[in-house]
């Protein structure tokens, strides 16, 4: 089909992609106008081993502005390929939702939360399809999968397509190794790699620990490293580790032990990019990384904190969704059974969450928490966000989530079939008991409960005391900011003016030598023409005498030494 | 003890999907017939003194990972291999299409004409009649599109025929030794 290739100098722009004869040519001689097209790499064949090669061609259901050309690019090299591939992609799809594979955390959350998801739509599909099909697979996680079929998913799914697994067309390993492949091809790894050393060297300790105090230990530092990672990525992670860990158990009927899970599932989860990406590097600590992966999926429980709660969440949740999905496959409803249970998790840690009938305990456990001091777990995020908002903006925090859960549950619960109509208040009085006061709060206002409206009333105080609290602390903390400022500018100052100094010193030393050395070749000068003129003098005096000699030898002939 | 020459140590790395028995046949062949209890694998080295057409060699096998996600470090040894043993499991065809699909790219990337040895392993357990089978025909249009220098089938347990993979990789390693060096010659003679 392509008959001769023409080297093109291309420039992304906004929406378009533009080329160009040269690369300083101004004007283009054409332009490609993205969205609405699809691309797609061309798959590698022996013909044209060294061409890497990738489409842009009109994409199936937006007509409006698609061209009816497909266009066929090469790339240098595959590196070259895959990031031009990237940012096309990005300017096609990341709005809708697609680009995912190899696009941030960050990035893929700011979509997915518009969408009222804590989890990426990927990952909880297959964690979903695998936990119900893929348990008992022989060799799950370990097995590849067709490379095919999982290079036409990741297509799919960075063409922003919300696949829904079917047993039918997908097998487990394709699936796995896709939900692999989506950890593998993050910008950054899950657990970022600024956390890298610090969980290498937990994991270090894990390893040496013979007794099982120190492991513990080991443990517990684990957990208390990963409290700070952003929100985000905790409770990917997490929810990650809580799955393997279940496939774990397994390990009679699938073989695959945790070990086995943190071998195939460590690079994965955590790499060092920023430092030196060698495969070196990986390789020498690979027994490492294996070693944290075991130690998170074998220890998820401990180290993802919260877990009570979340465990009773958790008995509910294997069994209705996976109902659902066989007999509705109802995406919407599946959508609101799992979806807030990470995002209550995540609140839970807020208000000490012990839920509304344990009202008295909650303001005991908010005294316990104050006093242990443990204020890392309680906010993941937040100390992320502190440094970077100044104020305000945290606080509103308490309230949002409450809104974006009464508007889910509001908005999403009408639709439910009647037929479904018995699990919902199920699962709300369970989230009551269980400790999601953030959204019964919001949920029962409607409910007009006395007893609970006294208790939102109770909770109420206690955000606004908790408020008031976070309030003074951060006040405490810019009073310090403040000091540590003045303090340090004071020194720096002081340093500034110690440099000056020392630098008039110098300047002033090296003027003094300066010019005692070129004293010192002025008279090294005259020296040397004192010497010339002498030696001119010699020269000039020898001539003389040499002309002279001669004449005397032409007058008396030649002198001749006495014998 | 003079006739003793340095360039007898032949590298080869063992690549293919996870589980098809890539360790088991390192395993056996350096005579270690326990029973692997299904670990899967980083990275491992095996050095074996062996007797091959009268000379000696030391062979290094480099038992790779199957994982994808362990690309970087595999492919750290793929430049320093003078041959790749490339397995798949007969009655598993998801492995043998793995090796179109995703082995001979990543081998064929790095080396270009680094030969390849072909095995299908888990000759015991398959069975004929199983439809997941991958066919002879099948196989030799791989080896004919991609050159392959030998196919072998074995049961990573049976020493006999894990001896055999190894001869195989012996023989296309000095072949394509041979192979070089007249090529250089010629290349010295036209000009």
């Amino acid at each position: 089909m392509v008959r001769t290739w023409h080297r093109r100098w291309f420039c992304l722009n906004g929406d378009c992609l533009f080329y160009f004869t040269k690369e300083d040519d101004l004007r283009p001689q054409g332009s490609i106008f993205l969205p609405g097209n699809r691309i797609a790499e061309i798959q590698w064949t022996p013909d044209d081993s060294d061409k890497y090669l990738f489409e842009i061609c009109p994409g199936k259901t937006q007509s409006r502005t698609a061209p009816s050309e497909v266009f066929q690019l090469c790339a240098g090299n595959n590196d070259e390929r895959q990031q031009w591939m990237k940012a096309i992609r990005k300017v096609i799809y990341s709005d809708i939702g697609g680009a995912i594979f190899g696009q941030s955390v960050e990035e893929t959350m700011m979509y997915e939360q518009r969408m009222r998801r804590s989890i990426p739509y990927l990952i909880e599909q297959s964690v979903e399809f695998l936990t119900q099909y893929g348990l008992e697979v022989e060799g799950i996680f370990r097995l590849p999968g067709r490379t095919t079929l999982i290079k036409e998913l990741k297509d799919r799914f960075d063409c922003a397509e919300r696949i829904v697994f079917d047993i039918s067309e997908h097998d487990v390993h394709s699936v796995a190794s896709l939900l692999k492949m989506y950890f593998r091809e993050l910008p950054e790894s899950i657990i970022p790699s600024s956390y890298y050393q610090r969980l290498m060297n937990v994991a270090m300790n894990f390893q040496d620990a013979k007794e099982t105090e120190k492991k513990t230990e080991a443990v517990a530092n684990a957990a208390n490293a990963l409290s700070s990672l952003p929100v985000d990525n905790y409770l990917i992670v997490k929810y990650l580790c809580k799955f393997l860990c279940e496939v774990g158990k397994r390990s009679n009927i699938n073989k695959m032990t945790t070990l086995n899970l943190a071998t195939v599932f460590g690079p994965n989860i955590i790499r060092n990019v920023v430092e030196a990406d060698s495969p070196e590097l990986m390789m020498a600590t690979a027994d490492l990384t294996q070693q944290l992966c075991f130690m998170l999926i074998n220890n998820c429980e401990d180290i993802f904190i919260d877990k009570k709660e979340e465990e009773k969440l958790e008995e509910t949740k294997p069994e209705v969704p996976v109902e659902n999905l066989l007999d509705f496959s109802d995406k919407p409803e599946s959508a609101d059974e799992i979806k807030p249970l990470p995002r209550i998790s995540l609140r839970n840690n807020i208000p000490g969450s012990r839920g509304s009938s344990l009202l008295t305990s909650v303001t005991e456990e908010l005294e316990k928490r104050k006093d242990n001091n443990i204020l890392q777990p309680f906010f993941p995020s937040y100390r992320n966000s502190d440094k970077q908002n100044t104020s305000g903006i945290d606080l509103l925090d308490f309230t949002e989530p409450v809104k974006i859960e009464s508007d889910n549950n509001n908005t999403i619960s009408p639709p439910d079939p009647p037929k479904q109509k018995p699990i919902p208040p199920a699962r709300r009085k369970k989230k009551s008991q269980n400790g999601g006061d953030d959204i019964s709060s919001s949920c029962t206002l409607s409910r007009t409960n006395s007893t609970e409206s006294e208790a939102i009333q109770d909770l109420k105080n206690q955000i606004e005391q908790l408020k008031a609290e976070l309030e003074s602390t951060r006040k405490e903390y810019e009073a310090k900011i403040q000091d540590l400022k003045t303090n340090y500018t004071g020194k720096i100052n002081v340093l500034r003016t110690n440099s000056a100094n020392s630098e008039r010193i110098y300047t002033e030393r090296i003027q003094t030598i300066n010019q005692t050395h070129s004293a010192q070749m002025e008279d090294l000068k005259k020296e040397l023409e004192k010497g010339r003129k002498d030696r001119d003098f010699a020269v000039s005096k020898v001539m003389k005498l040499q002309t002279e000699l001669n004449r005397y030898h032409l007058q008396y002939g030649q002198l001749h030494s006495p014998t | 003890m003079i006739s003793h020459k340095i360039d007898k140590t032949v590298t080869c790395t063992i690549v293919g999907d996870g589980m098809v028995g890539k360790s088991q046949i390192c395993k056996t062949f350096i005579g270690d017939l326990t029973i692997e209890d299904y670990e899967a694998t980083v990275t491992n080295e095996y050095s074996v003194l062996t007797q091959f057409m009268g000379d000696k060699y030391t062979l290094r096998i480099i038992d790779s990972s199957g994982q994808h996600d362990y690309k970087d470090i595999r492919t750290v040894s793929y430049k320093e291999s003078e041959a790749f043993i490339l397995c798949y499991n007969l009655s598993d065809r998801d492995s043998f299409e793995s090796i179109e699909t995703f082995w001979i790219p990543e081998i064929r990337k790095l080396c270009k004409k680094t030969p390849v040895i072909l095995v299908a392993t888990g000759k015991d357990l398959h069975d004929d009649n199983e439809n997941n089978n991958v066919s002879k025909e099948e196989h030799l249009s791989v080896m004919d599109k991609y050159g392959i220098d030998a196919y072998v089938e074995c049961s990573s347990y049976n020493k006999d025929e894990v001896n055999e993979v190894f001869e195989d990789v012996l023989l296309s390693v000095i072949k394509s030794k041979k192979k070089r060096r007249s090529n250089i010659l010629h290349h010295l003679l036209a000009r």
